[in-house]
């Protein structure tokens, strides 16, 4: 199936594209963004994952127009669109 | 409550036009107070628009002084005034644009000292902070007291925009429950990118006022300018949220 990944903001600056589409068999949001965050390596990874390679807390994603819950995941379909965005303020 | 005069109906005309505005619309605009931290790339915007559109008070906090990095985006400030108060420039520019609403200026950025005191003095708090400590101490105090909080924000070209109604919608705290580690407090960013966060977070405010349209409760506007994707995200409350979580 095909899953489609949207950065926003700084994991934008950190990817260094905006969006890619990937190919996968199954997969749930959380394993599936921390995949792609380890497979870019770098600063992605560094922004998006902890020590333990997990997602961090602060970091919104979202499936469609869906948050997915904090401590939860969400089984992909194909098609869907995940979004992620990190927090950033003002100045 | 403060009744609209013949130059307030002439002055606002145009948006008394906007269905659901009225009189009665503009009438509790005059009528409200938005506490805005601060009067930066975004807060300057906000503040700007809430002034036009006729918010009777604006609370605003903002301390420093000018420095030339700050003009590329700080609209209400002035080349004329670098080196002096950002706050004093601010709300110059803010009574030239309307001398008929009330500005209460505070020379000092948000702490735990002052800020029960300044939100206590609005009906609608809007955030665009730099610094994440200030925006958790207001929403920490925006839901302490019931007041809708605006949570205005951006990076590079993009923005993020959304409104918390305690007890109703998602708070900071339970959107980040722990601040970015790495977050620095300055960042690339156009003014063009804080004029449409600022713009947005102003409408947010007006919403609220009024009660026209649908606010971002419950949801979360992120955007990118570099190629115009603007995605709305239902937001989820945490059950745990160590702010909202008890309240109701």
């Amino acid at each position: 199936m095909t899953i489609t990944i949207e950065y926003y903001g700084p994991a934008r600056e950190a990817a260094g594209f905006g969006s890619e589409r990937v190919e996968v068999k199954s997969a749930t949001a959380r394993l599936l963004i921390a995949a792609r965050a380890t497979h870019h390596g770098g600063r992605l990874a560094k922004l998006l994952l902890d020590a333990e390679g997990r997602l961090k807390s602060n970091i919104l994603i979202a499936v469609g127009d869906r948050q997915v819950e904090a401590d939860s995941d969400v089984e992909l379909r194909d098609g869907d669109e995940i979004i992620i965005v990190p927090p950033v303020s003002g100045g | 409550m403060n009744e609209l005069t013949d130059e307030d109906r002439a002055t606002y005309e145009w948006q008394m036009w906007v269905p659901g505005i009225g009189d009665e619309g503009q009438r509790r605009l005059k009528n409200a107070s938005v506490l805005v931290s601060r009067a930066g790339g975004l807060g300057g915007l906000v503040a700007f628009e809430l002034a036009a559109a006729g918010v009777g008070r604006l609370v605003i906090a903002h301390a420093g002084t000018l420095k030339p990095a700050d003009l590329n985006r700080q609209l209400l400030m002035k080349h004329s005034a670098l080196g002096s108060s950002r706050i004093e420039c601010a709300a110059r520019t803010l009574k030239e644009l309307n001398p008929s609403i009330e500005i209460v200026a505070v020379p000092e950025n948000i702490s735990p000292e002052n800020v029960e005191r300044l939100t206590a003095l609005a009906d609608v708090v809007v955030c665009c902070a730099p610094l994440f400590q200030e925006r958790f101490l207001m929403n920490e105090q925006a839901v302490r007291h019931n007041k809708p909080i605006v949570d205005c924000a951006m990076y590079e070209l993009s923005g993020q925009v959304t409104t918390t109604v305690p007890g109703k919608s998602a708070c900071l705290a339970c959107r980040v429950p722990t601040p970015p580690e790495d977050w620095k407090r300055q960042f690339p960013v156009f003014g063009a990118v804080s004029g449409t966060v600022g713009g947005l977070g102003a409408m947010e405010a007006i919403k609220l006022i009024t009660g026209i349209g649908e606010p971002l409760t419950d949801r979360l506007l992120t955007f990118d300018l570099r190629d115009m994707r603007f995605r709305t995200i239902r937001t989820q409350r945490r059950p745990d949220c160590p702010i909202c979580g008890g309240v109701s």
